[in-house]
């Protein structure tokens, strides 16, 4: 009687048994309470947030907001931009209090939930624009990228140095432009050469810096997220055989302590997120969230350079922090101006 | 005197496909040291009893004895265990290792126990015994037929063989290769094996059996004796109606009018690169004749049939029907091609569909651009009625109908329209004797209300059988032949390329 | 004639059972593969059936999400079905979300949302085709297999769509490779307020119902099908293969096209290279349907239920990772295709005593 119920063409046990469990579920309705008053934020992001990179620095920020600030955090990965207007929806549904997009391709997607209504606030990092009802982080590293030109022309003794940036995009492309602009602020001779190979390809980027150590570059600022390795590999190698050393600027999140060649990475620009995503959950704790484009920078101490503490005194000579400190006074009132 | 030792007995055996009785109530009773002939049609159930008998299939009902114990039944292992091996139809060796392999293969009982010396004992023992030579180094896949069946038949004496099932052993054999095997049966008989023989070509079963069972319709219809019947009366049984082989007869007036079909010096080549296939071919059919086209398979027969059904375009020369110039076949002529699995019938679609595949266009099987169900059925319903094509329901897919009935199938789709003008090429290749039969009578029925058929075959004796003009193909060439004012012979030689 | 219609429904059941069937095989797969690694089983299966559809709401995500999976899932079907290999629609998808796009933001011929919704939409479907005939060109007269050449495409579509994205019809002031939101007014209307009920899926329903008629019940599908079953037989009994085989092509690559134009238009209202992989997942959603339409419609739901519910397990409070949730989602899948083979040679074995003959022949 069983083994013909099962192989009956269409089998009613299955149909009673789904149908069944569709509505009990529906009837039951038990979902986890959230506690009455504590912060829901979102987290979503476009890649895998363990990929060394933006995202996993996401996740690791958002788990500072979490612990500060005793949030109830989701986090999202791999959701593309077309996806996460269904997500970003069914996140504003449940009563979340902020979504944050990570990058700037959830701008469009944030916008549109955004513009269904409701109390959930958006915002989305990495962008420069912003559209009605979101908030955009607008990180700027062209400061912290500016006086790394300065530390860079100081470390140079070929006087060439060289940028490797993941692809030409504006916030990208700034970087280099901070950096010219510091090294040249030092030495107005300088060259500075510029390259943009790929975000997620550490091969590509490795064959970049090896071409850049062979033109006689020492000195290498790369922004090209989880390709970095590459660079480090390629820095690494040519310190086991050059005679003068070569070092390399990490960026976004702080590189010092890379496995691969943390000896020759003197400093890197680095993007706090935790910093910004704090002070945004605490806008909507307070209830002072307002849309727009908030810049990043220097001033409100998100994007800073790092320095490598074990290279204090060796490779950073106290002439160099002196020029540093002296960099950050006159961007920070403005007398020398960095623009992207 | 004392009843010779029976190698099996069975008893009630019957099996059931889908609710049809493949076998019903079957009891056969098999000497030992005997060579005992299975006769039947296609579909009488044959390979199914052998496949019982092997431990293939499982009975529904019936019970079984080998060598005097009963035989469990569904058991390959339990059937090998009482000595009995088959040979298939269809061989089941591994084309990329040798003959040896192959046989060690079969034999060891597990793959730690192979004893390769032990089983070349064994091998020279049974090829001294029936006379053989076979390759055994080179692989399998490069031997021909007849080496291979050789090779198969000695795996399953290894094998501890005792009770031997060739299936259809000699479909695929050269005739100097079916009189070896001949002698080797015979050698295994007098060897103390038993050889159950499956064939439905009569005059193999006559000549190498001494006791035949005839199966039709999963019936068992006659066990005895092969001398007790004549051949017409074996025939008669295998079909269940007296079979009459069909024949010419001459028909009144002169109906050489116009010519049907007129092909003038044609040519054709595949490409400009390669040799011609056809060379200057004349031709002409009439109507109320059939124009049989013999020849040895490869000399063009079949470049001409596609020139004839319109399939390519002659390269040279010029094609005229019902006076016209026109290379395409018109609506009023049927096409029955060699290879009907692959040009006439699709298998996995149902009977309907494939009665239809001429019509499906027409009213009143269309309207709108729509199928119309009803119409379809009915028309296929009185098609299958009409040519007895025997089916559980017109909606089951052709592939599930025997040879036989698939070619029930299109003779019905291609001549129920009456046509003109027929070309059929090997028709009865691979049906049993009252297809064939009922294939060629189908075509002299066309004959006779007027139409006219190009006949191109293999089988010379069907052919002569059949035809009112006789023409041989030969090395692209068409040779007209004084048919039927010659002998069989004189065409056999002008065949092969002789005068 | 009634026990005929009875037993056309009956056999068109068999696809619909498989479907019902996996969804027990769901949660009992959701349950013990969660179970295995950590998660609270029923909680994920709650979950799970109630992300996907315990409310209207959810019920309409699915549906949704189904929508252009049951469009390349025609897509592959009525291309299998007729013997044209076309695993292409992956790139006719995005061709038909990419012109429909074009023609609802910056190519805009005129400002009625009436007459540009259908433009968009017709659009989408015609380049869907267009892009599906090159391949059927390149087979004609160039002898490029259409598998080999409908993979190809697929990547000439995905970079042109980059390319596009990041030139014509980028976005103002944004740096990522997407096209400008479409404005609100051309978006497909919902039928359900408050839902993702657009009429895209209506329309898709009513795409798989025609499509199933043109094939079951036509002289043209009926040609189409020998013509995909047997080359030969089709073209000795003299129908137009060839012919026949472009305008399949068409349809085909026309409904990948259409479900691009009706994600964009009704789902998410802007565009950027990366759809989805909704091509190549209708081939799986067409084989599961056995090639049927109505089989599709029911194969399409049950992966955009599974889709969904997945997201709806991932960003609840037991946060499944994406990739667990992934792996239940093919495990399912697989124990799907082995039921869907089971009952196959379940009707194979029945269906032919002796012969070995096929009853039916998957083309793929």
């Amino acid at each position: 009687m069983m083994k013909k119920l099962l192989m009956c063409r269409v089998n009613p046990l299955a149909v009673v048994l789904v149908f069944g469990l569709m509505a009990l579920s529906a009837a039951t309705g038990i979902r986890a309470a959230a506690v009455k008053g504590q912060l829901r934020i979102a987290l979503i992001c476009s890649g895998s947030v363990t990929d060394g990179g933006w995202n996993q620095e996401g996740k690791d920020a958002i788990l500072v907001v979490k612990k500060k600030l005793h949030a109830h955090v989701s986090i999202l990965e791999h959701i593309s931009p077309v996806r996460a207007v269904d997500v970003m929806r069914s996140y504003a549904m449940r009563g979340y209090n902020l979504i944050i997009g990570h990058g700037y391709e959830f701008l469009i997607p944030a916008s549109q939930v955004a513009a269904m209504g409701g109390k959930t606030k958006f915002a989305v990092s990495g962008a420069d624009t912003t559209k009605p009802g979101v908030l955009t982080l607008n990180f700027d590293l062209a400061q912290p990228s500016y006086q790394l030109g300065i530390l860079a022309a100081m470390l140079s003794k070929t006087g060439k140095i060289g940028f490797i940036g993941g692809e030409a995009i504006p916030s990208v492309v700034a970087c280099y432009r901070g950096f010219a602009a510091g090294a040249k602020s030092i030495n107005p001779k300088i060259k500075v050469a510029a390259a943009y190979t790929s975000w997620d390809q550490p091969a590509l980027s490795k064959s970049q810096a090896q071409a850049f150590i062979q033109q006689g570059i020492d000195v290498i600022y790369q922004n090209v997220d989880a390709a970095s390795r590459g660079v480090f590999e390629a820095v690494a190698q040519a310190n086991k055989s050059h005679n003068s050393p070569v070092y390399v600027f990490g960026s976004n999140s702080d590189q010092n302590n890379n496995p691969t060649c943390s000896r020759y990475t003197p400093a890197s620009a680095v993007i706090r997120l935790d910093r910004a995503f704090l002070r945004v959950a605490s806008q909507v704790q307070r209830g002072t969230f307002k849309a727009g484009v908030a810049p990043e920078n220097l001033r409100n101490n998100v994007c800073i350079v790092v320095l490598n503490p074990k290279l204090m005194g060796t490779v950073i000579t106290p002439a160099m922090q002196k020029a540093l400190a002296k960099a950050q006074r006159e961007l920070l009132s403005g007398k020398v101006h960095v623009k992207g | 005197m004392a009843t010779p030792p029976l190698a099996l007995k069975l008893t009630g055996i019957r099996k059931l496909f889908n609710g049809i009785a493949a076998l019903d109530n079957v009891s056969l009773d098999v000497a030992a040291g005997s060579v005992h002939g299975i006769l039947g049609e296609n579909g009488a159930g044959k390979t199914t009893l052998m496949n019982i008998i092997a431990g293939l299939l499982r009975p529904d009902s019936g019970s079984m004895e080998a060598m005097g114990t009963s035989l469990p039944a569904g058991g390959v292992r339990a059937s090998r265990a009482r000595g009995i091996g088959m040979v298939h139809q269809h061989f089941k060796l591994v084309d990329n290792q040798s003959g040896l392999d192959n046989i060690v293969l079969a034999v060891s009982k597990s793959l730690w126990s192979r004893k390769p010396q032990t089983v070349l004992r064994d091998i020279e023992h049974w090829c001294r015994e029936l006379k053989w030579t076979v390759d055994l180094q080179r692989p399998v896949g490069e031997l021909g037929v007849g080496q291979q069946q050789r090779v198969e038949i000695i795996k399953a004496l290894c094998g501890g063989g005792r009770i031997l099932i060739l299936d259809e052993p000699t479909a695929a054999l050269t005739p100097v290769e079916v009189d070896e095997l001949a002698l080797a049966v015979a050698g295994l008989a007098n060897a103390g094996m038993t050889v159950l023989f499956i064939s439905h070509k009569l005059h193999e079963v006559t000549r190498m059996c001494q006791v035949i069972s005839i199966l039709r319709r999963g019936k068992l219809v006659y066990s005895g004796g092969v001398a007790d019947l004549s051949v017409e009366q074996i025939a008669e049984k295998m079909v269940g109606a007296k079979v009459d082989a069909p024949r010419l007869v001459q028909l009144q007036g002169d109906t050489k009018i116009h010519a049907l079909l007129e092909l003038e010096s044609v040519d054709y080549r595949i490409s400009k690169r390669t040799p011609l296939i056809l060379k200057q071919i004349h031709l002409r059919v009439y109507p109320g004749e059939i124009l049989g086209i013999a020849g040895v398979d490869g000399n063009g027969q079949s470049e001409l049939a596609a020139v004839i059904s319109g399939a390519v375009i002659a390269t040279a020369g010029r094609i005229m029907r019902s006076g016209t110039a026109n290379a395409d076949a018109p609506a009023g002529s049927a096409y029955i091609p060699e290879d009907r699995q692959k040009e006439a019938l699709v298998l996995p679609l149902p009977i309907v569909s494939n009665l239809l595949l001429r019509k499906y266009r027409q009213r009143p099987f269309v309207r709108w651009g729509f199928r119309r169900f009803g119409q379809w059925r009915g028309h296929a319903t009185n098609l299958v009625r009409q040519y007895d094509i025997r089916c559980r329901d017109v909606d089951d897919a052709v592939g599930t109908l025997s040879g036989g009935n698939q070619q029930k199938v299109v003779l019905a789709r291609e001549l129920s329209d009456l046509p003109e003008l027929i070309l059929a090429v090997n028709p009865t290749r691979g049906l049993d004797v009252g297809a064939t039969a009922f294939v060629l009578r189908q075509l002299l029925d066309a004959r006779a209300r007027g139409a006219g058929v190009i006949l191109i075959h293999g089988d010379l004796d069907e052919l002569l059988s059949v035809s009112d003009r006789v023409a041989v193909m030969s090395g692209g060439k068409l040779l007209a032949t004084p048919w039927p004012h010659s002998t069989p012979e004189q065409i056999g030689r002008m065949m092969l390329g002789g005068a | 004639m009634i026990r005929r219609l009875f037993k056309r429904i009956w056999s068109a059941a068999t696809a619909v059972t498989l479907a019902v069937l996996v969804c027990g095989a769901v949660l009992t797969l959701a349950i013990g593969a969660a179970a295995l690694l950590g998660y609270p089983p029923l909680r994920v299966a709650d979950l799970w059936l109630h992300g996907a559809a315990g409310s209207w709401y959810a019920l309409s995500s699915s549906c949704a999400d189904a929508c252009p999976l049951l469009l390349t899932g025609l897509a592959a079907g009525v291309a299998f079905r007729a013997g044209v290999l076309n695993i292409g629609a992956q790139g006719q998808f995005l061709m038909g979300a990419l012109v429909a796009v074009a023609l609802s933001t910056r190519m805009m011929i005129c400002h009625q949302p009436v007459l540009v919704i259908p433009i968009a939409l017709i659009g989408g479907a015609l380049a869907g085709g267009m892009w599906g005939l090159i391949a059927q060109y390149l087979e004609r007269y160039r002898s490029v297999p259409v598998v080999l050449s409908t993979i190809l495409l697929n990547f000439v579509a995905l970079y042109l769509a980059e390319a596009a994205l990041q030139g014509p019809l980028q976005a103002v002031g944004t740096a990522a490779a997407q096209s400008p939101e479409i404005a609100g007014k051309y978006w497909l209307p919902l039928f359900v307020a408050y839902t993702d009920f657009h009429i895209g899926i209506i329309l898709a329903l009513g795409l798989a119902v025609l499509l199933w008629v043109l094939q079951e019940r036509t002289v043209f599908g009926f040609e189409s099908q020998v013509v995909g079953l047997n080359p030969g037989t089709a073209k000795a009994m003299r129908m137009p293969v060839t012919w026949r085989q472009f305008q399949i092509m068409f349809i085909s690559g026309g409904c990948a096209g259409l479900g691009g134009a009706i994600q964009v238009l009704g789902q998410v209202h802007f565009m950027t290279a990366h759809m989805g992989n909704y091509g190549y997942a209708g081939i799986a959603v067409a084989l599961l349907g056995r090639l049927n339409p109505l089989g599709i419609i029911l194969s399409a739901g049950f992966f955009g239920f599974l889709d969904t519910g997945a997201f709806r397990v991932e960003e609840s409070s037991l946060a499944l990772p994406h990739d667990m949730a992934n792996v239940i989602k093919a495990v399912v899948i697989l124990v799907m295709l082995v039921l869907a083979g089971i009952s196959l040679w379940r009707s194979r074995r029945v269906g032919n005593p002796g012969s070995s003959a096929p009853t039916e022949t998957p083309s793929a």
